[in-house]
């Protein structure tokens, strides 16, 4: 669960700004930013009418940007998130061996 | 003998000679003056003009009888002047969809507009016509999932499933999804969702790229809920597909009455 931002055209933000809405929803977990920013959330209740005429009514969930965009992002997002895992992981097990060599250090002293 | 300028003590008082109007630019039947004076009847026939409203990249044509016009794509709109009155056929093509509307023009000088969306149909109770489903199971305790066709409807009765398309489709062309749909159980407050999908095999939400979410407070009557999917990638297919959440045992029933892309 997280609070996002909607605008007048129920577009999202992630941060709030001067005339955006706080929403609390879960349909972005584990999304990145440009991700979230390139949807548009409408609340239970709400309708928005898109350019030629036809109405949505809410909860609606659904890109405003081209969703391959929105994919690409996403992806290169969660890319960096592995290998900052990796990284990571990594570096754990290197100190681990530090820690491993320097108890076998002592222990042969 | 025919005047074509008129001099009054050195001051022209009616000068046709630099005209350059003729007959064909002259509604039929309307008499004017030529340049050199003569008096003539004019032979344009008014003619009349369609404007067509179609998917961006479409090609469009109009026909009545053996005429066809074309005309080239102004940002989502062709027109088609110089028509004669009659009924003409109007028909957008894009890729392997087709759409076709007639319009009758009565009068001449007349215009009129005309907007050809493409419709894939998933599911129509009225024709019976539908697209291959799947229906996917929410976890091992849901209970004897089925999906079948009584008396014009499609009904889906399980507990926590959704049914998807079989295949994914191309959904180049379509602006809107439309489900109409009816959660007949007097007691169904549970979440359901509509839309498309990269996956059916997933009936939980997440797996919808995009989606409507209802959560009712009662049982919901025939109603029509619509998803804006002009956003998706035109590269990809996708599934198209609806999913009904429980909480508890108890059987959940969704009617489908008619269910497509425009």
């Amino acid at each position: 669960m997280m609070t996002i931002y909607i605008d007048i055209n129920f577009r999202c933000y992630i941060s709030l700004a001067e005339g955006l809405t706080a929403i609390e929803t879960d349909a972005f977990d584990d999304k990145c930013d440009e991700y979230i920013e390139g949807y548009r959330y409408i609340p239970a209740g709400e309708t928005w009418t898109r350019e030629d005429g036809a109405e949505f009514t809410g909860t609606m969930i659904a890109p405003w940007r081209p969703w391959n965009e929105l994919d690409a992002a996403q992806r290169e997002y969660e890319r960096q998130q592995l290998a900052e895992a990796l990284a990571a992981l990594e570096a754990a097990i290197t100190a681990d061996e530090v820690n491993a060599a320097m108890r076998e250090g002592v222990n042969g002293i | 003998m025919a005047i074509n300028r008129v001099d009054y003590y050195g001051e022209t008082l009616i000068d046709l000679t630099q005209d350059t109007v003729t007959p064909s630019d002259v509604r039929a039947g309307v008499t004017f003056h030529m340049s050199t004076g003569v008096k003539k009847t004019g032979s344009y026939n008014l003619k009349s003009v369609i404007i067509a409203a179609a998917p961006t990249g479409s090609t469009v044509i109009c026909k009545k009888n053996a005429v066809t016009k074309t005309a080239a794509e102004k940002g989502g709109t062709w027109t088609f002047a110089e028509l004669d009155v009659g009924t003409w056929t109007v028909t957008a093509t894009l890729g392997s969809n087709t759409v076709s509307k007639t319009v009758t023009l009565t009068t001449l000088g007349q215009s009129a507009s005309v907007k050809l969306e493409y419709s894939l149909v998933v599911y129509s109770s009225t024709t019976g016509q539908h697209l291959p489903f799947v229906v996917v199971k929410g976890g091992a305790d849901v209970a004897n999932p089925s999906l079948t066709f009584p008396a014009g409807s499609l009904s889906f009765s399980t507990s926590h499933a959704a049914v998807f398309t079989e295949e994914s489709y191309d959904l180049e062309g379509y602006s809107t999804l439309t489900f109409e749909y009816e959660d007949n159980s007097s007691i169904d407050t549970q979440t359901f969702v509509c839309g498309v999908a990269l996956k059916n095999t997933n009936p939980t939400a997440t797996s919808y790229i995009a989606k409507i979410i209802k959560n009712p407070t009662s049982a919901t009557k025939r109603t029509v809920v619509t998803l804006d999917i002009s956003a998706l990638d035109k590269t990809k297919k996708y599934y198209i597909g609806f999913t009904k959440f429980n909480n508890n045992s108890v059987v959940r029933t969704v009617k489908v009455y008619d269910w497509r892309c425009v």
